[in-house]
């Protein structure tokens, strides 16, 4: 008898709870994508040197009190410092998100996963929180403790007073920033087993549709071809929940093609993953 | 009994992947015999739930398939034919991910990751991504992660595809051993007669969809004791047709080698007398044994 039998050995252990199982999928995703020096260093790093320029601002202000153009802190500033974060949005899905299942249904892993015990949903939740997180990370995150700095910063409670609503409203928005763009990089990532197309599919979407929506106002010479533009859309639900009501007040449309293009994706994903490919 | 199917019938479109079948298998190490499509690969993704039936009811461990998949998972471990794997893991790291995907806490997962690579025999490698791995190595981790979990049913679906002859031997050794002495129930999928012959000692046999057959492999072999290999001297028309004419099965190897089979009522004494009869010698006359090749071929040819 070995004194340690490195031979297989029955595994008597419990099993977890089915509840968090999607963790499992989200935790070695963001591993596996946050071992890339290049992503760190070119997309994430830049999006958080954001929070620290906005960050100075507001100790400038408090410390100082000399910059005039922040002598009233508004909700413009918050809504501004996400609105920025657009860019580096676009490039995490891109770089990020585009081969989340891409990449599996490349090599086969699905007919892996779901020969355990793992449902659908909880596939896709663990994808969607993988973009989510990261996504969340250089928005609300950051947006979150630049009120916490400006709150803590000030010399009374006033501006907590009149400005704790703007909790919800970045919360909100930066749902409004991310979920869609997250569903609509795992949509065109489950239509090809290529990354790469899927990257590119969503850029020409995304630019694209400033450039259709510039054709045809010059067409039909009408505002409302603004909505075909997508982030046009993100801007005008951001101004409607940081209560800017200025000119674009039709806000609820934007959430209306929102929430539909949320909609299809999310289809398109859920039928596109299976266990089988069934080749008829 | 682990598994158990009534009158199932899955189809893909017009395409009846499992027609009506009907079986039960109680455990051990079971081979999984057919033709390209006769619905192999069906038969294993119906018993993980991946399928669901159109007619008819399975049952796994007394679960069955559609109400149960999860609870059923937890006690399988699933090899597939394709190459599959997670991009940008190493070895180790897949085969914990694996695990916890089944619910292994963290801690477990990484030390039996470690274990079950060892008992593969993958020692260095696993540290190594798996886009670098051969085909060899691909199909041991693929066989690593199914073990992770410690499942009760191991479905194995073309284990030793593209894999050398000593990889291969490696390979069926591993399945032979788990199946031999860890107590875990197989069912092997392969176009390789040797590799089942060599690993289950069940056998089930699919085609179109439909059982063709079904039992243990020594008794099947057993049920065509009267097998022989006759080499003879001399031109034989004359000798084979006589012998046809008695009901006697031929197959011809070489020119002067054939192996015959003989039906009840004629025995090695009357091949002798109608060899005699034609003027033919008999060099050789070799009791022979049906390999399951033979068993094979004879069930989808009728």
């Amino acid at each position: 008898m070995p004194i340690h039998d490195q031979s297989y050995r029955h595994w008597e252990g419990e099993l977890k709870s089915h509840y968090l199982r999607w963790w499992v999928i989200t935790y070695e995703g963001l591993k596996v994508i946050l071992r890339r020096k290049l992503f760190i260093i070119l997309i994430l790093t830049p999006a958080i040197i954001q929070f620290f320029v906005f960050g100075g601002l507001i100790y400038g202000f408090n410390t100082f009190g000399a910059m005039a153009n922040l002598n009233q802190m508004t909700p413009d500033f918050f809504f501004r410092f996400c609105f920025q974060q657009t860019f580096f949005i676009l490039l995490i899905c891109v770089f990020g998100g585009s081969g989340l299942i891409a990449n599996d249904m490349k090599s086969n892993a699905l007919q892996l996963y779901f020969s355990k015990p793992l449902t659908r949903s909880d596939y896709i939740i663990g994808k969607i929180a993988i973009i989510m997180i990261m996504l969340e990370c250089i928005t609300a995150v950051p947006c979150l403790l630049l009120f916490i700095e400006y709150a803590v910063l000030s010399q009374d409670l006033t501006f907590l007073r009149e400005n704790y609503w703007l909790i919800g409203s970045i919360i909100a928005y930066s749902l409004v920033l991310n979920l869609p763009i997250t569903f609509l990089t795992l949509a065109l990532s489950s239509v090809t087993k290529n990354y790469r197309y899927s990257a590119i599919i969503l850029v020409a979407i995304i630019l694209g549709s400033a450039v259709v929506s510039g054709l045809l106002k010059v067409i039909f010479r009408s505002s409302w071809t603004n909505f075909v533009m997508y982030w046009y859309n993100i801007g005008i639900i951001g101004r409607g929940l940081f209560g800017m009501k200025d000119e674009f007040s039709e806000w609820q449309w934007s959430l209306v093609i929102m929430l539909v293009l949320s909609i299809i994706c999310f289809w398109i994903m859920y039928r596109k993953i299976k266990g089988v490919e069934i080749v008829k | 009994m682990i598994v158990r199917f009534n009158n199932v019938s899955i189809l893909y479109g017009d395409v009846v992947a499992l027609d009506d079948l009907s079986i039960e298998i109680n455990g051990g190490a079971i081979g999984l015999l057919g033709p390209n499509g006769a619905g192999k690969t069906t038969f294993i993704k119906t018993i993980l739930g991946l399928l669901t039936p159109q007619n008819g009811s399975a049952e796994v461990f007394g679960m069955d398939v559609v109400q149960n998949k999860m609870e059923i998972r937890k006690q399988i471990g699933y090899v597939p034919e394709s190459d599959c794997y997670i991009a940008g893991m190493s070895g180790v790291n897949f085969v914990a991910y694996m695990g916890k995907l089944c619910g292994m806490p963290n801690k477990e997962a990484i030390q039996r990751a470690h274990e079950i690579l060892q008992y593969v025999g993958m020692d260095e490698e696993r540290y190594r991504t798996i886009e670098t791995y051969s085909t060899g190595m691909r199909q041991k981790i693929k066989l690593a992660q199914a073990l992770m979990h410690d499942p009760e049913l191991l479905l194995l679906d073309e284990p030793t595809t593209g894999m050398d002859p000593k990889g291969r031997q490696e390979m069926l050794d591993l399945i032979k051993d788990i199946s031999s002495s860890k107590n875990i129930n197989i069912i092997l999928s392969s176009h390789l007669l040797p590799d089942i012959e060599y690993t289950c000692q069940d056998v089930i046999v699919l085609r179109d969809g439909k059982l063709v057959i079904t039992g243990n492999i020594q008794e099947l072999k057993a049920t065509h004791k009267k097998m022989y290999e006759v080499r003879i001297k001399g031109n034989g028309e004359v000798f084979l047709s006589t012998l046809k004419s008695k009901g006697v099965e031929l197959w011809r190897s070489e020119r002067n080698l054939f192996r015959i089979s003989l039906p009840e009522d004629i025995g090695t004494q009357e091949i002798f007398k109608i060899a005699f009869d034609n003027g033919i010698q008999i060099r050789q006359l070799i009791q022979t044994r049906y390999s399951l090749e033979d068993v094979f071929t004879k069930v989808i040819e009728e």
